[in-house]
């Protein structure tokens, strides 16, 4: 009503003017009153108001999102990844009757010697979960070995010595310290250097060491003990890498044994598991529990032929698998090994298998590439678990009978066919199946746990563990840290983050222990992390699909705001525009009139 | 309507006849009394000495019959008002004589049963709903009775005395028999002294013996209060019966065992019914390892620490009118069309419901099916009572659309120790058994893993129950008469597979051909008829088959199903084998119509009400022929069926509960009369789906009854429509259990129950029986909707801001001037040619044009224009889009 009420006086004086100044007053290009400025604050002022409620707008549409810590994230893995995770770690050398030759020479000589040996062996860049910072001491213990009771020449003399040294040691040092040590016992009668890896944390070497020319063979023999054995693991070149640790990211591990009766018709074996869970695998479940959570399963399934075929040959006198084929031995059309409900979640399934050939195929050799048979006629597949070809004793005598009878493996048979399993189980944790090691400077003998693992290879295992969690870790966080930058509409829960905070303490707890030195604790930390980055990478909703896209956000938004912002700036720029028109003329006016 | 001597030439048609009397008939050999419009009160049959059978049915008035002659086949069925019963004669065999006397023996009172010279027990099944009170009438008579005692819980029989006590074998399982069906049982006396003076056979009983036999059926034991004690040798039978009854139920290994059972149906089709059983004896006993029973089911166990749980997928739906409702194998395998699961937990009350959604997502991945959809606590429900009392721990949910296929097959296979691979689950050739018209695959799982006392492991039933239709045209051309042969079969034509050997680790595989009570009779009364003409009377093997069949391979032994007069042919398939493959062939010699025993009452459900905003729900309940005859009974008002119906309604489906009326033959009953128990939880809107639980009263004459719920149709949210909504929403099936009724075989061999497929078929079981799936269609939106809702009402907020901001913008004064100048300008060419059409329609408006009126009507031209083209195109888009 305003503008009406105000637009005739307008006029009115447009009009009075034109008969007045006629002459020089043209209404076309100039006025003679100030352009009003009302319309153009106005619609200036919904303008900004819109502009200004535009942030509100933003505001109020967006998802929650639980804050990250990015900064935290990058420093960690970035910090993982220059910088590899080593452990500090602990030599000592003990002789026990020093020869005359070394005498002379201080134990700080020693020291040094074997210090700068271990460090020629020691690679530039050390693979993750070896030791750095290491210290070398020699001490000498003369009456070390003055308690020994037992004939040397005895069958397990070795053994013997070997829990002899684990109590004698731990009574003279502190057992809670983690040092490996080599005892040195210089003995005239025996030519060679013998060196042995004993079962806990040391090792001895007996030799004649009092020759000079021994004493370079010695310190290489000791440092080698150190670095190959003890650091390494007394790995070989084409072993299974540490990263490929068959534990599930919630450090659950469940090994699955299987016996497959191929062709139950021709005759059906069955086995006594109870017995061997109690005897055989309890002690290994028990040894790896620093490592993991073992569970142990057993089935027994029928009519389970293999996928591949194989050839008989005249001169063995059975059927050989080539291992050419041995990729296709495992028939998973058949073989219903199956997870299990115990192994929800991300746990790891090992399958462990015993095939028992029909008589069709039986007796079943597996052949290595160099044409031998494989004595333990198994093979493994890492990450899946290992297969056992047991060939039945009724192979050879095939009776007519028409009804099958049911067998029981003997035990004698279980236990030889579970020994496999145990260097299979080893293997697949990468660590040596046989006993002895050949290094530069001769064979190590190892001497086996019957616990399948030994002490020194579970610290070695624990290591490489904690290694390979905290690495898992750092992808697994710096993934998710780029995929939540990447989708900034996607909605994250406060778990997520809580689960991203805790990883990361639980991350930097075990950094901390691990340059402490402190293994089961920074094993078990970095396991929890591990597992708690898998679990807010995995966590469902970071999965769900249905996100709150920002084409949808526009889509719901934009008849409204199109058409209205349409109105609003074309209103402006017009307004303006006709502003500055009408100023023009005003100045034009006035040019004229002055 | 009459009642006839079906063996003579001449027929009686007596409808006022009220009594029968025959004696001394020399030419009687069968008779048979039948028709509900018969006024016969009495009959009597003596002295007939070659009569063979009497078949007495449904004859409502018939008071009293009196027969005497041994070797009589007796059956009896729905007299309901039946008083007097008396047999009297010299009966030196009674192997042969049976009688049965079905149902509704309510009245009897006298049950006379004269066996002067009796060496071994008649079996007589007297199936009656209600036992006769006074059951010391029997004292008089019978000293070697045989009751089947159904387990009803109306059960008052207290005391029995059993006089004349001999102690045979015979005897000892009559006593066992009454120590386990009777219920209420609270004395039985033994009376070994004969009171009947003459007889010179009992005069050296001196003392007088009397057993106490009291029972507790909590516990189940047994107390034996022996008074005193004659050295006959009496107490050591009892020992040994005593003994076997309860060693029958433990043993120390796994055990797997396998079955068919194979049974010709009256609509010209085969019901095949695989039964597998794998039994685990208790983890304290035997550990967790196993040989046999498969690994997944054991995990399962311990994991959610289960006590009973049966998965179900079905595909068809059960026909209970033409294919059986009143047998084991309908009550137990018939189940609801798609997926249905229960599950009784041993875990505390607050953790069943996160153990069934455990469940069912393990399920889920084991069976590959969408079982986990389950877990929505919209989706289950705990029935407190009518489905099985369970204390509260259990849990149901169906899912009535899941489609049933080999995915869910195999891994159900998968279980089994030789799979599909050997035995008789080889015959499972997926097209064949998925072309049926009924496919159920079942898996029932029992434990008491966790009772504390005694564990007698872990129980898996896996059952497979098909309904084949047999290749027509293998049947061939033979017509005799007017009706047609029912199709042959045989194993390979009806799986197009034959049997290639028993699965070696089963402990027992056999294939088992069972027919029905009224087809046994059919063929032996077609038998007789044709017995001139057809004479060559099959006999293969040692054992008879009936005359009207023909299997060529003889079956092992022939079993009598006890209460039902059915037989079962037993083939065990252990010596077939690869070179030998078994195969049954299946010949029928002549034309038999015969029809399956019903259910008492017919159930069907349908919707009613038309529209998207209520409607309500029925559940109608058919008499059928068995209870007919009660029509005219005098005394109906005492006569009563016990129906639990069981429901459940998704929560969208707004039931209201008060709106429940129960009709009766059409009227309306007041709810308090006919409904016994009601229980009923009303859905929560999202949360819960609603239960109705009900026990109804109906009178036994009542012809139908019918219940009926109205319901209000919710409103899903958006997020809640399933995929393909419009088709509509599934109701679950209802459950209606006859709770008077109870199915189960009953075989006279004892050593039989320790075969599972049989001690299946033997367990005592309510009757009961599915209602169809219903379909309700709920308002579908379009599911563009809001998105068309956002638009509009955008752009709606977009005029009117667009318009109240030009409003604002609005120059009075300059608008005029501006479309004067426009007016006094000459008009565009454009605007002149639209001038010299439109004018010539227009006429006078070109004659004096003023300026105002030039200008508003240019305006109406343009405006025209727009309208005009945009509706030719509305219309073009129109034509051409469709």
């Amino acid at each position: 009503m305003a503008e009406i009420n105000d637009a005739p006086p307008e006029d009115q004086i447009k009009d009075s003017d034109r008969k007045s100044e006629s002459s020089k007053f043209d209404p076309e290009t100039m006025r003679k009153t100030k352009p009003g400025l009302k319309r153009l604050v106005l619609t200036l002022s919904v303008f900004l108001s819109f502009l200004l409620g535009l942030p509100l707008l933003l505001k109020s549409v967006e998802i929650y999102r639980s804050p990250l810590p990015f900064k935290d994230i990058d420093s960690l893995s970035s910090a993982i990844e220059s910088s590899t995770i080593l452990f500090p770690c602990h030599f000592q050398a003990l002789f026990v009757n020093i020869p005359a030759t070394l005498s002379s020479s201080s134990n700080q000589q020693l020291e040094y010697s074997i210090y700068s040996r271990m460090q020629k062996l020691f690679p530039t860049t050390p693979p993750c979960g070896t030791c750095s910072n290491f210290s070398v001491s020699v001490t000498l213990e003369p009456q070390l070995l003055n308690g020994l009771s037992r004939d040397r020449n005895s069958p397990d003399f070795d053994d013997y010595l070997d829990d002899y040294l684990d109590a004698v040691l731990n009574k003279q040092f502190n057992s809670e310290e983690k040092v490996y040590r080599v005892v040195v016992v210089n003995r005239d009668e025996v030519e060679q250097l013998r060196a042995v890896v004993g079962k806990y944390r040391h090792a001895w070497i007996e030799g004649m060491i009092s020759n000079g020319d021994y004493e370079m063979a010695m310190v290489e023999r000791i440092a080698e003990i150190f670095v190959k054995v003890f650091v390494n693991g007394a790995k070989e070149e084409g072993t299974i890498h540490g990263e490929f640790m068959p534990v599930g990211a919630d450090g659950k591990l469940v090994l699955s044994f299987n016996l497959l009766n191929a062709d139950p018709r021709d005759w059906v074996y069955d086995w006594d598991f109870q017995q061997i869970d109690d005897i055989l695998l309890a002690p290994i479940v028990e040894a790896l529990k620093p490592l993991a959570d073992v569970s142990v399963e057993s089935q027994v399934l029928y009519h389970t032929p293999k996928s591949s075929f194989s050839y008989w040959d005249e001169k063995q006198a059975s059927h050989v698998f080539s291992s050419r084929d041995l990729p296709f031995f495992v028939n998973s059309n058949e073989w219903h090994l199956d997870t299990s409900t115990a192994a929800g979640g991300r746990s790891k399934v090992l399958q462990f298998v015993v095939y028992i050939p029909s008589s069709g195929e039986c007796p079943l050799s597996l052949q290595l590439p160099d044409g031998q048979f494989s004595l333990a006629n198994g093979f493994i597949s890492p990450m899946w678990g290992g297969v056992v070809v047991w060939n039945s004793p009724a192979c050879l005598t095939v009776s007519e009978s028409n009804k099958p009878l049911i067998h029981k493996m003997s035990s004698e048979d279980l236990k030889n066919t579970f020994e496999v399993f145990t260097g299979q189980l080893r293997q697949l944790f990468g660590l040596k199946s046989n006993s002895f090691f050949t290094g530069a400077s001769g064979t190590v003998i190892l001497l086996p746990s019957e616990r399948g693992f030994t002490q020194w290879e579970l610290d070695v295992l624990s290591r490489q563990h904690t290694c390979f969690n905290l690495l898992q870790c750092g992808t697994t966080l710096g993934s998710l840290s780029r995929l939540v930058q990447s989708l900034p509409r996607m909605i994250i829960r406060d778990e997520i983050g809580k689960q991203v905070k805790y990883s990361l303490d639980a991350a930097k707890l075990t950094l901390g222990n691990a340059s402490l030195g402190i293994y089961d604790t920074a094993s078990e930390s970095s396991r929890l992390a591990r597992s708690l980055a898998e679990d807010a990478f995995y966590d469902p909703s970071m999965m769900s699909v249905s996100y709150y896209s920002f084409e949808h956000c526009f889509a719901v938004y934009s008849p409204f705001f199109l058409p209205v912002s349409l109105h609003v700036v074309l209103a402006v720029l017009r307004e303006w525009k006709r502003y500055k028109q009408e100023q023009k003329k005003f100045a034009a006016w006035k040019s004229v009139g002055i | 309507m009459f009642p006839g001597k079906r063996s003579n030439p001449s027929c009686i048609t007596g409808k006022f006849l009220e009594w029968l009397e025959v004696h001394m008939s020399e030419g009687l050999i069968n008779l048979e009394v039948f028709g509900p419009s018969l006024s016969l009160k009495h009959q009597e049959i003596c002295d007939c000495y070659k009569m063979q059978s009497l078949v007495v049915r449904n004859v409502v008035n018939l008071l009293s019959i009196k027969i005497t002659k041994p070797e009589v086949l007796v059956l009896l069925q729905s007299i309901p008002l039946l008083t007097h019963f008396h047999v009297r004669d010299r009966l030196e065999i009674l192997e042969d004589v049976m009688l049965r006397c079905s149902c509704y023996l309510s009245k009897l009172e006298v049950l006379t049963l004269h066996f002067e010279y009796m060496k071994s027990v008649a079996p007589i099944d007297v199936l009656t709903r209600e036992w006769p009170k006074d059951i010391k009438k029997f004292k008089d008579s019978g000293y070697l009775l045989k009751y089947y005692l159904p387990y009803t819980r109306k059960q008052h029989l207290k005391v029995v005395e059993l006089v004349g006590y001999q102690g045979i074998a015979s005897e000892l399982e009559l006593v066992n028999h009454f120590t386990i069906t009777g219920v209420c049982m609270e004395n039985i006396i033994i009376d070994p002294r004969r009171q009947c003076s003459h007889d010179r056979q009992w005069v050296h009983y001196v003392y007088r013996k009397v057993w106490d036999i009291h029972m507790e059926h909590d516990s189940r034991s047994i107390f034996v209060f022996l008074i005193l004690s004659l050295a006959l040798g009496i107490l050591a039978n009892a020992e040994e019966a005593a003994t076997e009854a309860a060693a029958a139920s433990d043993s120390g290994e796994e055990e797997f065992s396998e079955a068919l059972l194979l049974r010709p149906l009256p609509d010209r089709k085969v019901l095949a019914h695989f039964h597998f059983q794998s039994r685990a004896p208790s983890t304290n006993s035997y550990g967790h390892h196993h040989h046999l029973f498969p690994k997944s089911i054991y995990q399962l166990v311990q994991k959610f620490h289960l006590q009973e749980m049966e998965l179900s997928f079905t595909q068809g739906r059960w026909n209970y009118e033409r294919w059986g409702g009143y047998d084991p194998i309908s009550t137990s395998n018939a189940k609801p069309p798609g997926v249905e699961l229960w599950a009784v937990f041993d875990v505390p009350h607050h953790q069943v419901d996160a153990s069934w959604k455990n469940l069912t997502h393990a399920l889920s991945g084991l069976f590959c099916a969408s079982i986990n959809f389950l877990e929505d606590s919209t989706a289950y429900s705990s029935p407190q009572w009518s489905f099985k009392s369970s204390g509260g721990k259990l849990r149901y949910g169906t899912l009535p659309r899941e489609a049933v296929c080999t995915e869910n097959l195999t891994p159900w296979l998968k279980l089994l120790p030789c799979r599909d691979k050997a035995g008789l689950s080889t015959l499972m050739d997926r097209p064949s058994i998925y072309r049926g018209y009924y496919h159920s695959q079942r898996l029932r799982l029992s434990s008491d893993e966790y009772d504390k006392e005694i564990s007698s492991g872990i129980v898996l039933d896996q059952t497979l129950t098909i309904v084949l239709q047999p290749d027509m045209s293998a049947t061939g051309e033979m017509l005799l008469g007017s009706s047609t042969l029912q199709p042959n079969w045989s194993l390979n034509s009806l799986f197009g597979r034959k049997v290639n050997g028993k699965c070696v680790l089963s402990k027992s595989s056999n294939v088992y051909i069972h027919l029905e009570q009224n087809l046994l009779s059919e063929l032996t009364e077609f038998g007789k008829k044709n017995k001139g003409s057809h004479s060559d009377v099959d006999i293969s093997g040692s054992l008879r088959i009936d005359p009207g069949l023909e299997i060529p391979v003889p079956p092992s032994r022939l079993i009598r199903v006890g209460d039902n007069l059915s037989n079962l042919y037993e083939f065990p398939i252990e010596n077939y084998s690869e070179s030998k493959p078994f195969d049954l062939g299946f010949r029928w010699k002549f034309p038999v119509v015969w029809s399956c025993q019903q259910a008492p009452l017919s159930v069907s459900r349908y919707l009613m009400g038309s529209g998207n905003e209520r409607g309500s729900i029925a559940i109608s309940l058919k008499s059928n022929d068995m209870s007919h005859h009660l029509l005219n009974a005098d005394s109906a008002d005492e006569c009563q069926l016990k129906v639990n119906i069981f429901q459940v309604v998704p929560w969208y489906v707004k039931v209201y509960y008060h709106t429940l009326q129960v009709f009766i033959d059409g009227n309306l009953q007041p709810l308090a009369d006919s409904a016994e128990k009601i229980q009923v939880s009303p859905s929560e809107d999202k949360v819960s789906p609603g239960v109705l639980e009900m026990t109804l009263r109906l009178p036994c004459e009542a012809r139908s009854a019918a219940i009926s719920l109205d319901f209000d149709k919710g409103f899903l949210h958006i997020d809640e429509y399933p995929p393909d909504a419009n088709q509509g929403f599934d109701i679950p099936s209802a459950l209606v259990v006859f709770g008077d009724f109870e199915t189960g075989m009953h075989f006279s061999d004892e050593s039989l129950s320790k075969i599972p497929i049989f001690s299946k078929l033997q367990e005592r079981n309510k009757l009961r029986s599915y209602t169809e799936v219903l379909l309700v269609p709920l308002t579908t939106p379009d599911f563009s909707m809001p998105y068309n809702v956002i638009t509009i009402t955008c752009t709606v907020f977009a005029l009117y801001f667009g318009s109240l901001l030009n409003a604002l913008r609005w120059r009075a004064g300059q608008e005029e001037r501006l479309l004067k100048s426009k007016a006094s300008k000459k008009a565009g060419p454009l605007r002149l040619l639209l001038r010299k059409l439109f004018g010539k329609s227009t006429g006078q408006a070109q004659e004096q044009p003023t300026p105002s009126e030039q200008s508003s009507s240019s305006f109406n031209y343009k405006l025209m224009v727009k309208v005009l083209l945009v509706a030719g195109l509305a219309v073009a888009w129109q034509y051409y889009s469709t």
